[in-house]
């Protein structure tokens, strides 16, 4: 996904720490595919997506003083801007209650083979089918492979209502699934 | 409990590879304008962290400025020709003809009118030297050479061919309409000719 050699990618990061637009310009579009892969996660649409995308790479050009390639690699690095942006879209479109807790989510019975049969916009379809709350629980959990505390940290609610949304988002996408033969 | 199942890690995996849209250029123009506006760049390089206020005359604007611009010098064009239409109906310009020859011998003047100009006593007498407004195209009309008629006598009749190219004026055209036409001939006068007796014959 990414087509860079790493000589070019830091010549391109020198570029940009001195606000050059063609290093900047390089950069995006170098990261596109990546970026928009991600924010496609957690937008309603295309249109949704790219607000995500142009929002994550200002801010990414804006600090990119700060990263430390020490730290992390450069996509890592990206990948964490553009899911803040995408999370803050969703905060912009519904609110994250604390009033829903849960101590355990259950795990429902999923035909897993008709997953595989699926494609990846049926899949996307039935995700973006879910309440923007329980949709993001469910991508950061299930796709992002972050954890509960995690989750609650990044969207300031608690682990009670971290686990209530991936609950309702199994309970709905086993739902669905059944219907589908 | 914070297991991913089975399904999960399918559609995690299956999310992987979602159809990208072509919207690069979109979005870095997106881009590119926010960070004009942030972050101005001073060419290809250069750090300028100053913030500076957005160009006045951005695409939208110019284009409007560009229509009324042009609407106006339209609008004042239309009116210039108006006003020039309004002028030249009261100057008529002066209008230069060109009398061509024709085949046909000049007619004769008819010397009925020459005998009356004879019997009228005094007779005007017209010197050769005075010019006679050349500006009377409407005189030489009917002939085929413009000619200025000079009378010895009232059975002699000169004729001095002069240039077949006549000036006139509308002011002269108009004051010549208003005269007397002799007879005779169209629009020749009486006062046009030239009578130079011999002696008191």
């Amino acid at each position: 996904m990414i087509a860079v050699e790493e000589k070019d990618l830091q010549h391109i990061l020198e570029g940009c720490l001195t606000n050059n637009r063609k290093a900047q310009e390089s950069l995006f579009r170098s990261f596109y595919g990546f970026a928009m892969n991600v924010a496609l996660r957690y937008s309603r649409d295309e249109m949704d997506a790219a607000d995500i995308v142009s929002h994550a790479f200002v801010k990414v050009f804006k600090s990119v003083k700060s990263f430390d390639h020490t730290k992390g690699t450069i996509q890592a690095w990206i990948k964490k801007i553009v899911v803040n942006e995408g999370l803050d879209h969703f905060k912009s479109r519904s609110k994250f209650s604390n009033d829903l807790e849960l101590d355990s989510v259950p795990e429902p019975q999923i035909n897993n083979a008709i997953l595989e049969r699926m494609g990846v916009d049926e899949i996307m379809a039935l995700v973006k089918r879910l309440p923007p709350a329980t949709h993001a629980v469910f991508i950061l959990y299930a796709v992002e492979g972050y954890n509960h505390r995690e989750i609650s940290e990044r969207l300031n609610i608690s682990e009670g209502t971290s686990k209530w949304h991936l609950s309702e988002a199994r309970k709905s996408l086993q739902k669905q699934l059944q219907n589908i033969k | 409990m914070d297991k991913r199942l089975q399904y999960e890690q399918l559609i995690g995996s299956k999310l992987e590879s979602l159809p990208i849209p072509d919207m690069q250029d979109m979005i870095w123009s997106r881009i590119e304008a926010q960070l004009d506006i942030d972050m101005p760049s001073d060419g290809d390089g250069g750090v300028n962290n100053t913030p500076q206020t957005p160009p006045i005359f951005s695409g939208p604007i110019l284009f409007g400025l560009s229509v009324g611009i042009i609407a106006i010098a339209t609008l004042f064009i239309i009116y210039k020709n108006q006003n020039q239409n309004k002028e030249t109906n009261t100057n008529t310009p002066f209008i230069e003809r060109t009398i061509q020859k024709s085949s046909e011998k000049p007619k004769d003047f008819p010397l009925s009118d020459i005998e009356k100009a004879k019997k009228k006593s005094p007779l005007e007498i017209i010197e050769s030297g005075t010019e006679q407004p050349i500006a009377e195209p409407y005189l030489y009309k009917d002939y085929g050479n413009p000619v200025k008629l000079l009378v010895d006598s009232a059975n002699e009749i000169k004729e001095n061919s002069i240039s077949n190219k006549i000036i006139t004026s509308s002011n002269k055209l108009d004051t010549i309409s208003a005269k007397k036409k002799g007879k005779g001939v169209t629009e020749i006068k009486d006062s046009d000719y030239k009578i130079i007796p011999k002696g008191n014959e």
